[in-house]
């Protein structure tokens, strides 16, 4: 059977209970499990919360398209500012999972769903920064980006998060 | 805000107005969280710019403004089309930046050419971070030496590329021969036929889409205001405007912005030969 995008990105969803809120949240998910084995094939770069991959947005565009994702929108209470709510329509596919196992893909996937977005945002960055950038001093780096985002207890906890991932981060230069 | 209106008067468009001075009169200064906005665990503001409520018409404008010229100029498909023949000119190049002996023969271009000083240079492989600094700083310097004028300007050499890639690109840029583009909006404006026909399209050209002689550009979409946010730098691009004391997000308080707020993606196919454009677009043929 063909695995197609779409297909990637709802069994990703499905994987972590079915539901999802907001894009940041989903592009953090699915690097992180690329990391770990996912082998979607997306491309990723650097943006604004960190390694973003256009190929995931338009995963998303598609499945929407195709009426397998539902996306709905909440909003924070303090400033009003909106974000994605994801909802899968469509089955989830095992096959997409069988580099990383479905078991472990579940695992994971309700782990993130239940993981402040802040700190899974946090633990991407340190991850693309000391694996992509090949920053030795990824500890000040991510602190630079991220300014009053990256306090000590978030780092800690995002190395924690990627620590129980099997993809722990080097000792940075500047720790 | 600037480019707006320079892009506005350079473009000849019509669209795209906005009203600067009354946006600059009512700018003011505010927290603002930073955090994407489904974190839990309390908020990090940081002081930015917000507007005053006065300005929500004007902010409404800018923002439509911003939209119009996206569609209209920015993503345009003449624009993205040589864009993308460009892109592929510059990959061509790099290809060969690598390779001293064969560089200027096969590129057309002169050792000293920016092009061929900067894809030559390789701070990803130095040996130590003391030469990477060294090579990136170089690297950079020819970087900055690579504006439109360097690019055009240096077409008619590389007409003259041993790399046929090169030699028909540079041609083509040169005399507006331009790939023919087949959007997928010529099939109507429902996403699921048109994701429909780009799947078709995508297996039929696909050994094509890897060789490049048809370039698939999914690349270009907008909506009216995507909330950008997230790192520090980049805190200045969120649109607050002060609604009872407080900052509010645009989303918040404009319907206008709430309803076109969903991101509308433009998917176009690029084609070196006009008669796979039309075979892409008439699959059975049918005019």
């Amino acid at each position: 059977m063909t695995i197609e995008r779409e297909d990637i990105v709802t069994a990703v969803i499905a994987a972590g209970g079915g539901r999802l809120t907001s894009r940041v949240r989903l592009q953090k998910s699915v690097y992180l499990l690329d990391q770990i084995g996912l082998g979607s094939g997306f491309d990723y770069a650097y943006h604004h919360y960190g390694p973003y991959s256009r190929d995931l947005d338009n995963a998303i565009a598609d499945a929407k398209a195709f009426d397998l994702l539902e996306e709905g929108y909440g909003r924070r209470q303090s400033d009003g500012a909106s974000y994605s709510i994801f909802a899968a329509k469509g089955e989830m596919k095992p096959e997409v999972f069988a580099r990383l196992s479905p078991k472990r893909a579940s695992e994971t996937m309700r782990l993130f769903v239940e993981t402040n977005v802040t700190i899974l945002e946090l633990a991407a960055t340190i991850d693309w920064l000391w694996r992509f950038e090949k920053r030795k001093d990824w500890r000040s780096e991510v602190k630079k980006r991220k300014s009053v985002k990256a306090r000590e207890d978030r780092l800690a906890k995002a190395v924690d998060l990627l620590t129980g991932l099997g993809l722990p981060p080097p000792s940075s230069a500047a720790a | 805000m600037d480019y707006l209106r320079r892009d506005r008067l350079m473009t000849g468009t019509g669209a795209g107005a906005i009203d600067f001075d009354w946006l600059m009169e009512h700018v003011r200064v505010g927290w603002v969280p930073i955090e994407a906005p489904d974190a839990m665990d309390g908020e990090e503001p940081v002081l930015t710019f917000c507007l005053d409520a006065k300005a929500l018409p004007a902010a409404e404008q800018f923002l439509l403004a911003r939209y119009t010229l996206h569609q209209q100029v920015y993503l345009h498909k003449t624009t993205r089309c040589v864009e993308h023949m460009i892109a592929k000119l510059l990959r061509a190049v790099a290809r060969h930046g690598g390779e001293p002996d064969t560089v200027g023969a096969l590129t057309g271009l002169p050792a000293t050419h920016p092009l061929i000083t900067f894809f030559g240079t390789r701070p990803d492989l130095a040996p130590d971070e003391g030469r990477r600094l060294e090579l990136e700083k170089r690297a950079l310097a020819s970087y900055l030496l690579l504006d439109d004028m360097a690019i055009i300007g240096s077409l008619d050499k590389m007409r003259m590329a041993g790399d046929k890639v090169i030699a028909d690109l540079a041609a083509r840029l040169q005399e507006r021969r331009l790939y023919k583009t087949l959007d997928l909006a010529h099939y109507g404006q429902e996403e699921g036929v048109q994701r429909k026909h780009a799947r078709r399209i995508d297996r039929v050209f696909a050994g094509k889409i890897e060789t490049e002689e048809v370039i698939k550009d999914e690349g270009a979409s907008i909506s009216i205001y995507t909330r950008i946010g997230g790192d520090d730098e980049r805190t200045h691009k969120k649109l607050h405007i002060v609604d009872a004391g407080k900052p509010a997000e645009i989303t918040h308080l404009s319907p206008l912005v709430e309803t076109l707020k969903d991101k509308k993606t433009y998917t176009r196919y690029y084609f070196e030969a006009e008669s796979d454009r039309d075979a892409a677009r008439n699959p059975k043929g049918k005019p």
